[in-house]
């Protein structure tokens, strides 16, 4: 066995199934930190073992299992009462399930538990995207506009709350659901988000993607009743209806308005629709649902048509109104440019304050679509604050080909 | 008083409660610290504040859930705030 291809190997199953490994033994120990060691120290015996023995039939296993194996015997060590009884739940869990797919409810525990209200209100969607998908400090802080060291700060107090204050690990119930949904559903999205801003880097892949998915599957089908989950469903159906019509034949970014409709996934959109219409049949207004109805408007323009402009107005105006985040207010100052004119969606963006979109890439696109619009002729320096921070290279090459600018 | 003598009963009969006394307020407090060797003994609370620690019950419960259940129903809570914490297990086990 080469070196290199036990690295490559590794690096596989590290990219593809870190996230689920940190939360399957975290989920028991309930100790971040000591499943992140447990992990490198797996990872480090597979570099050592796989040249001699070859790469086993599923490293992913092999990796599990070693990682529980140095998790159980830390938390041995360790004294603490909770700890001992998470070894033993981790050797049993290893004698009685070796399959990829097992615990759906451990992870929705540790979800839920990430979202408790003793954790600090802005550390519980970044600790969820950390515990139980696997994302960096830095990954998170730049999906989070804020700067990786003061993440890992905020995370790092995080964990320490998860393992110390007494957290309860319990499967999510009605009584203490509706609180933590939204933070729960957030983390998902986010996670979803940062999987397709990956699209075309190596980093983590369609993975991450995939298991936004799975999640939001699981907590749709622990809560049928409520519209947030299914509005989320809605909402990445419709953008995974796309991915097909993201790329052209030499991989180059194509933008939503001249994506080929024929592209699309029929069945992902019709899927969406059903989802979306029956969540909004509960008349509960959400984040999701319309976020889920701002991409429907989007998926029923047709090809070389412009928009519903009064429709995406009145659902952007309501998404700002109830959470007004910066990539709604942004979505807000766009759809109000394609209806009022771009020097009014000009001001809008102007409105945000400046110190949230310093490093906030899809600010600078916008505004540099509506400076171009406006017959600007100076929007160099925008157009290089929009590259710079661009991290998808097929978007880069798209920006700089549409504005004649090589970086 | 009725009503920590009804929250104390309440607990006692849940079983919960391991013990807890209520403290005597800061100006019957006296402050001992060594520094360097010697002995300083203050009178008075070891910081001036407005709101102190006024008492303590230990509880044994499955969570901080069922922790703060018991908390919220603390004359305490209503006037002041009640603070949990983990007690520190014993590193021997």
């Amino acid at each position: 066995m080469t070196e290199e291809g036990v690295h490559k190997a590794a690096e596989l199953a590290a990219r593809q199934s870190y996230g689920r490994f940190l939360s399957l033994i975290t989920a028991r120990t309930r100790d971040v930190p000591a499943a992140e060691n447990a992990l490198a120290e797996a990872f480090a015996r597979a570099l050592e073992a796989w040249p001699k023995s070859g790469i086993p039939y599923s490293p992913e296993a092999w990796l599990l299992t070693t990682a529980r194996r140095v998790a159980g015997q830390d938390a041995r060590r360790s004294a603490t009462r909770a700890n001992a009884a998470g070894s033993i739940e981790i050797l049993y869990d290893e004698m009685e399930a070796r399959s990829m797919s097992e615990f759906p409810d451990e992870r929705l525990k540790l979800l839920f538990a990430c979202a408790h209200p003793a954790i600090d209100p802005a550390a519980r969607t970044p600790l969820m995207l950390q515990c139980v998908l696997g994302l960096t400090a830095d990954a998170i802080g730049r999906a989070f506009l804020t700067p990786g060291p003061t993440m890992g700060q905020r995370l790092v107090r995080a964990k320490t709350r998860l393992r110390d204050a007494g957290i309860p690990f319990r499967t999510p119930d009605p009584s203490n659901m509706p609180d933590r949904l939204e933070d729960v559903l957030a983390a998902i999205y986010a996670a979803f988000g940062t999987g397709w801003d990956m699209i075309d880097g190596v980093e983590t892949g369609a993975g991450l993607t995939q298991e936004a998915l799975y999640l939001g599957r699981l907590v749709m089908n622990m809560l049928p009743d409520q519209p947030e989950p299914r509005g989320l469903k809605a909402l990445m159906l419709y953008c995974e209806a796309r991915r097909g019509a993201q790329r052209s034949s030499t991989c180059a970014y194509v933008a939503l308005g001249d994506q080929d409709r024929n592209l699309w996934s029929a069945k992902l959109v019709i899927e969406a629709e059903t989802h979306l219409s029956r969540a909004t049949s509960a008349g509960l207004f959400g984040r999701f649902q319309t976020e889920a109805a701002i991409q429907s408007v989007h998926m029923q323009t047709a090809q070389g048509e412009p928009p519903n402009a009064p429709a995406l107005v009145a659902l952007y105006d309501l998404l700002v109104e109830r959470r007004p985040s910066i990539g709604a207010l942004v979505g807000r100052a766009l759809a109000h440019a394609s209806h009022h004119g771009s020097s009014v969606g000009l001001r809008l963006l102007g409105e945000i304050p400046a110190e949230h979109v310093a490093t906030y890439q899809p600010f600078w696109a916008a505004k540099l679509h509506l400076l171009q619009q406006v017959g600007d002729v100076d929007v160099n320096e925008c157009l290089k604050t929009a590259l710079a921070l661009i991290t998808a290279v097929a978007a880069r090459i798209y920006l700089s080909t549409k504005y004649g600018t090589s970086s | 008083m009725g009503a920590w003598r009804d929250y104390i009963g309440s607990m006692m009969q849940a079983g919960v409660m391991l013990n807890g006394d209520g403290l005597q307020p800061p100006a019957t407090a006296t402050t001992v610290k060594v520094r360097g060797g010697a002995r300083k003994v203050q009178d008075g609370p070891y910081c001036e504040a407005k709101e102190y620690l006024g008492g303590y019950v230990t509880l044994e419960v499955d969570d901080l859930d069922a922790a703060i259940k018991w908390a919220e129903q603390s004359p305490a809570a209503l006037s002041g705030s009640v603070e949990i914490r983990p007690v520190m297990m014993n590193a021997t086990g």
